[in-house]
């Protein structure tokens, strides 16, 4: 009983930590939080053998650590919170939360993790990171040798900490099909958990000085470049690695119209009816943005096309040839500089535009707060501005970008025990309260917030929300990377891939030549991820990875 | 005999322990490294198929000249600036100036490297730092992206860290000339020997060993590091200003593929033995 | 030496050389105080001006995570030196002043670990550390400091106490001190000098050590070490906290700053006493 009582104490500390925003949806959501796993942890204390119960699948008696390795990120301050709430309800798991501070450290670290016993790998990783390191990018790659869960059998599964409803019911069946999508189609490796917008930032005062109108249209934006230039602005764009998200969204206006050839059919080997029902006879309608919301993409039929078609198709030259026209106007070597320079050059006025996520809207904000008066300016953000003529083989409207941002997936371990802890804890985060939880001490630890949050019943200052929605676009624009071979070489080939990308930027050669240079480094790239994946281009049978 | 036996022993155990944690930790990683480097990325034997792909890789090629330029200035370097400091740290007698001095370029050795490198950064940058000076200045026609210019890049990486005067090597001339017996200034006074005469006569000879050290120190660690290139120019723009060594890191950790990593790294550890080898037969003669 | 010095054209450049040098090499050290007392965007916007107005917040941020990990970087360094350093001077002092079969041979086989490239040692000591159940404590950093920091440290003392007069140790034999006896009696005293060296070094190099930390602790904050919590704090969201960075680095250097200034005193003394015996 000792414990029934120190619960209560914890959750009433936990419930205060939590803002006044959530008090109006509280009692309800707060009694089956610590209810059913409590119980069992009682039960398990008299009878002194391991719960066998449904809601608490670990042995309660048993101490175990689990393990949750991120890359220093906004919301890593939450993340901590998180940890400590968790340990309260359930002292009988420690929650470690394991932070590295950059990219390059963090996949050293995962390679390194992995090369040893897994079952000593942390538990809760950045998905994307494991499988770019470990599986060229390929996801389903990363199920098959068994470095990352499925965590889709887990969407309906009861979320104790959500009123005892399903893990599926605080998502919008869109997010997740953008998950499936995103992780290979046939299994899901993250859940979501918010998004990520993109958009131009401006200067307005440089705009209205220079007698500039903001963009409408692509050749506007173009335009406007060529102005600033000729009055002695020598990056009218500041963009970084980042701005390849135009590169995508240009390359989506042309490859949409033939995106039903890389959706699963029905009678491939991964087709699976309830959660693909949207491919069945799906045909792009360029009246309708969002008529392919719901789709999944089909790895196998992907690796087909690039395969058949190689890098140096007559529409990525158009894709690449269009997107040129804007790099021309970004700064030198601009895909392998970090986006502090960038920001820097916006915020000093020296580019009237910055090419930029919403994850750096509230630091560019903070920061121009912080500069002297004379250096302050006003500044807003638009949209990627369609095309008024599209090239050949484009369409005018370009979808802006929206997409999944922290990729957080769970590593499979042989222990049963520490996996149902692992998935609890999982299931704990991504519950309305404790995501509510994570953006609230995200704000009071001082950072921002990087975007919009998907689960359901997340709420934010309407001053935020306000900022936030500048970046949410009309339709949004799929992932085509993959196909216009934007970074999908090996990391070895990487610099070679930045050397031929800056000099296309500064019309040293042309997109036709580009993609001539880049072909073996594609093809090394996608034979490779062919070869891992064991595909042998019948997606009709089912295939082992090697 | 057993006495003389103990006697012949002793050394072998001043040195085991060195040994002993060698063994675990280097020998057992170069050996590893080694049979690694004739694997592919499934860990199938693929014979010397990665070494074959070494030489035909353009980017290595590139990164080893880069690195010749990048190891031949950071050794003259190493050895110019810390000798010429502590030459001059000589001949100031005074006890607290010099005192004060030597601490003085010590205690720099304390900001990491890192910080240094990140520095340096800024003053690279575009739009602030040296060009902000060369604007005011007005030498316009100067001003450079020096960490995106191909043509800048490679110069820029060399030159960060001036004066380099680098703690550790200034700290081993600086003990190398305090170490030179008094007898051979008393005869030098007598000659009635200028400052000149005691560097060129007495300092230069007998600072050789030392030299020797520092040649072989900054060899090794301009060869084997890769964290000021990877920290400022990442290997670019493109990779102009790739190196082995961060190259190496690229293909093992970006990409998992230790077998070709590895056939680099070997090529890479046989390459600076080699040169380690030629200077320290270059600096001998003198001893 | 009490004689008045001439004040010569070559007396007053190179007085001009030196006061360059030490602005030059001190200047990294003056930018980061400068960079400690500005907001970040500052840093960025007036790269070389001063604060105006001095800006305490990044000391007060850094003040609010930094004692933990220093002290955790103090324990680790502390006891890495201490097996450092004894070991260097066996080490140094077998293979500088003995001769024995295969000396040269192992010697090179020590010089050659120093030309292992890094990337190639971090997973087979991962594996290692792992095999040795040590992952996770600071034992995981300091066997594998101590086994790569006394390399250089070894190549060091060598040469130093190959330069060590002999006649000193023919004295010392001829009143029949053993091995040991001149090991500890008069090679240790007089290596004061370089050992302070390799220790200074080593030191720097493993408190501001961030890659290796990373993968063999995974314990969570408790026990982080110095480097990784400041970038942990300052870096990773896109774009580093230069300001917060400089300031954290300040903080955590006053230990280092406090021990090396201390030492530089031994130093001295060391080689007065090299001087003098010599």
């Amino acid at each position: 009983m000792r414990k029934r009582n120190r619960s209560l104490a914890l959750l009433l500390v936990g419930a205060m930590t939590v803002s006044a925003m959530l008090a109006g949806c509280g009692n309800k959501s707060e009694t089956p939080d610590a209810g059913a796993p409590k119980e069992t942890a009682d039960t398990a204390e008299q009878t002194g053998t391991p719960a066998q119960d449904s809601d608490a699948a670990w042995d309660t008696t048993k101490e175990d650590t689990i393990v949750l390795s991120v890359i220093n990120n906004y919301y890593t301050a939450g993340q901590k919170k998180l940890a400590e709430e968790y340990m309260e309800l359930h002292p009988e798991t420690k929650v470690v939360v394991d932070v590295v501070s950059d990219n390059d450290a963090y996949m050293t670290k995962m390679q390194t993790a992995f090369s040893a016993d897994q079952n000593d790998a942390p538990d809760i990783v950045h998905g994307n990171f494991v499988v770019n390191a470990l599986t060229a990018s390929s996801w389903n790659v990363a199920f098959e040798k068994g470095y990352l869960t499925d965590l889709a059998p887990m969407l309906d599964e009861v979320n104790p900490y959500n009123d005892g409803k399903l893990v599926r019911d605080v998502f919008d069946p869109n997010d997740l099909a953008i998950a499936l999508n995103k992780t290979g189609g046939s299994k899901m490796g993250i859940l979501p958990f918010d998004k990520i917008g993109v958009a131009f930032f401006y200067n307005k005062d440089i705009f209205e000085k220079e007698g500039v109108a903001v963009p409408q249209t692509f050749e506007d934006l173009i335009a406007a470049c060529e102005t600033f230039k000729d009055k002695g602005y020598q990056n009218p764009i500041a963009a970084g690695l980042e701005s390849s998200w135009f590169l995508n969204s240009i390359a989506d206006s042309g490859y949409r119209t033939i995106e039903d050839q890389f959706l699963t059919k029905p009678g491939d080997a991964v087709w699976d009816e309830a959660t693909m029902k949207a491919n069945e006879g799906f045909k792009w309608d360029p009246s309708n943005l969002k008529c392919d919301k719901d789709i999944v993409n089909n790895d196998e039929r992907v690796a087909m096309y690039r395969k058949e078609n190689s890098v140096n198709t007559e529409l990525n030259k158009t894709i690449w040839d269009t997107f040129s026209k804007v790099a021309k106007f970004f700064p030198e070597n601009w895909v392998g500089v970090d986006s502090s320079q960038m920001i820097t050059d916006f915020e000093m006025g020296n580019s009237p535009m910055l090419l930029q996520g919403s994850f750096n809207a509230g630091k560019i904000l903070d920061d121009i707060n912080q500069l002297p008066a004379d250096k302050q300016f006003q500044w807003s953000t638009f949209q990627f501005p369609s095309f008024k003529d599209a090239p050949q083989g484009l369409e005018n409207t370009l979808r802006g970008l929206f997409v999944l941002g922290n990729e957080m997936a769970i590593v499979q371990k042989d222990s049963e025990d520490h996996m149902a802890r692992v998935k609890d804890f999982y299931k704990f985060w991504y519950s309305p309260k404790q995501a509510q939880t994570t953006y609230e001490e995200t704000l009071a630890s001082g950072n921002f917030i990087q975007g919009p949050s998907v689960i359901a019943g997340v709420t934010l200052s309407a001053e935020l929300q306000e900022k936030l929605d500048g970046f949410v676009p009309e339709g949004t624009a799929r992932d085509w990377d993959g196909l216009t071979g934007f970074t999908r070489v090996t990391q070895a080939d990487m610099p070679k891939f930045y050397d031929l990308v800056n000099s296309l930027s500064r019309g040293k050669i042309d997109a036709g030549e580009f993609l001539e240079q880049l072909k073996p480094y594609y093809d090394k790239y996608s034979d490779e991820g062919i070869a891992s994946a064991g595909f042998d281009l019948d997606p009709t049978t089912l295939d082992a990875a090697k | 005999m057993k006495k003389t036996f103990c006697a012949k022993m002793i050394p072998y155990l001043f040195i085991a322990p060195t040994v002993i944690l060698l063994a675990v930790f280097s020998y057992y990683a170069i050996g590893n490294a080694v049979f690694t480097s004739f694997t592919d990325k499934s860990s199938n034997f693929i014979g010397i198929r990665n070494y074959v792909d070494a030489f035909h890789d353009e980017m290595f090629l590139t990164s080893f000249k880069n690195q010749v330029v990048i190891t031949v200035a950071a050794v003259f370097f190493s050895v110019f600036f810390p000798l010429l400091a502590s030459e001059l740290l000589f001949f100031i007698k005074h006890k607290k100036i010099s005192g004060f001095i030597r601490t003085a370029f010590v205690i720099p050795m304390l900001v990491p490297s890192i910080v240094v490198i990140l520095i340096w950064k800024y003053l690279y940058n575009p739009n602030f730092g040296f060009n902000t000076i060369l604007q005011k200045i007005g030498a316009n026609g100067w001003i450079h992206n020096w960490l995106n210019d191909e043509k800048t890049a490679l110069f820029a990486i060399v030159l960060i860290g001036f004066p380099f005067v680098s703690g550790m090597y200034f700290l081993i001339f600086h003990s190398g000339l305090n170490m030179i017996g008094e007898e051979l200034y008393e005869a030098a006074i007598v000659d009635g020997a200028t400052n000149w005469n005691v560097v060129k006569d007495i300092h230069l000879p007998n600072v050789k060993p030392y030299t020797k050290i520092v040649v072989t120190l900054s060899l090794i660690n301009s060869l084997s590091g890769f964290g000021l290139v990877a920290a400022t120019t990442n290997g670019g723009p493109g990779f102009a200003t790739m190196i082995p060594a961060l190259q190496m890191y690229k293909v093992a950790f970006g990409d998992g593929n230790f077998g070709y990593a590895s056939a680099l790294g070997v090529v890479l550890f046989l390459v600076i033995i080699l040169l380690t080898m030629v200077s320290r037969k270059l600096l001998k003669d003198g001893e | 030496m009490g004689v008045k010095r001439k004040i010569t054209p070559g007396y007053v450049v190179s007085r001009l050389v030196v006061i360059l040098l030490l602005i030059t090499t001190a200047f990294p050290f003056l930018m980061l105080i400068n960079m400690s007392l500005k907001p970040n965007v500052m840093i960025t916007n007036d790269f070389l001006g001063l604060p105006n107005p001095v800006y305490w917040m990044n000391f007060s941020k850094a003040l609010k995570f930094i004692f933990k990990p220093v002290l955790n970087s103090i324990y680790v360094c502390g006891i890495s030196l201490f097996f450092i350093i004894i070991i260097v001077a066996l080490s140094g002092y077998a293979f500088g002043r003995m001769e024995f079969k295969g000396r040269k041979v192992l010697y090179s086989l020590i010089l050659a670990v120093m030309m292992i490239p890094y990337t190639l040692l971090i997973i087979p000591n991962f594996h290692i550390v792992k095999g040795l159940h040590i992952v996770d404590t600071f034992w995981a950093l300091i066997i594998p400091y101590v086994a790569g920091q006394q390399v250089m440290g070894i190549i060091l003392a060598e040469s130093f106490f190959r330069e060590l007069p002999g006649d000193i140790f023919e004295a010392a034999r001829i009143d029949g001190a053993g091995e040991f006896g001149m090991f500890a009696r008069i090679a240790m005293p007089l290596s004061k000098p370089i050992l302070i060296t390799v220790g200074i070094t080593s030191v720097v190099a493993m408190y501001n050590d961030y890659i290796w930390p990373t993968i063999a602790i995974t314990g969570g904050d408790n026990v982080k070490t110095f480097c990784q919590i400041v970038f942990n704090n300052a870096a990773g969201k896109g774009t580093n906290d230069m300001g917060l960075i400089a300031a954290a680095f300040i903080i955590g250097t006053i230990p280092l700053l406090i021990a090396t200034a201390s030492c530089l005193k031994y130093y001295v003394q060391g080689m007065m006493v090299g001087a003098v015996k010599g």
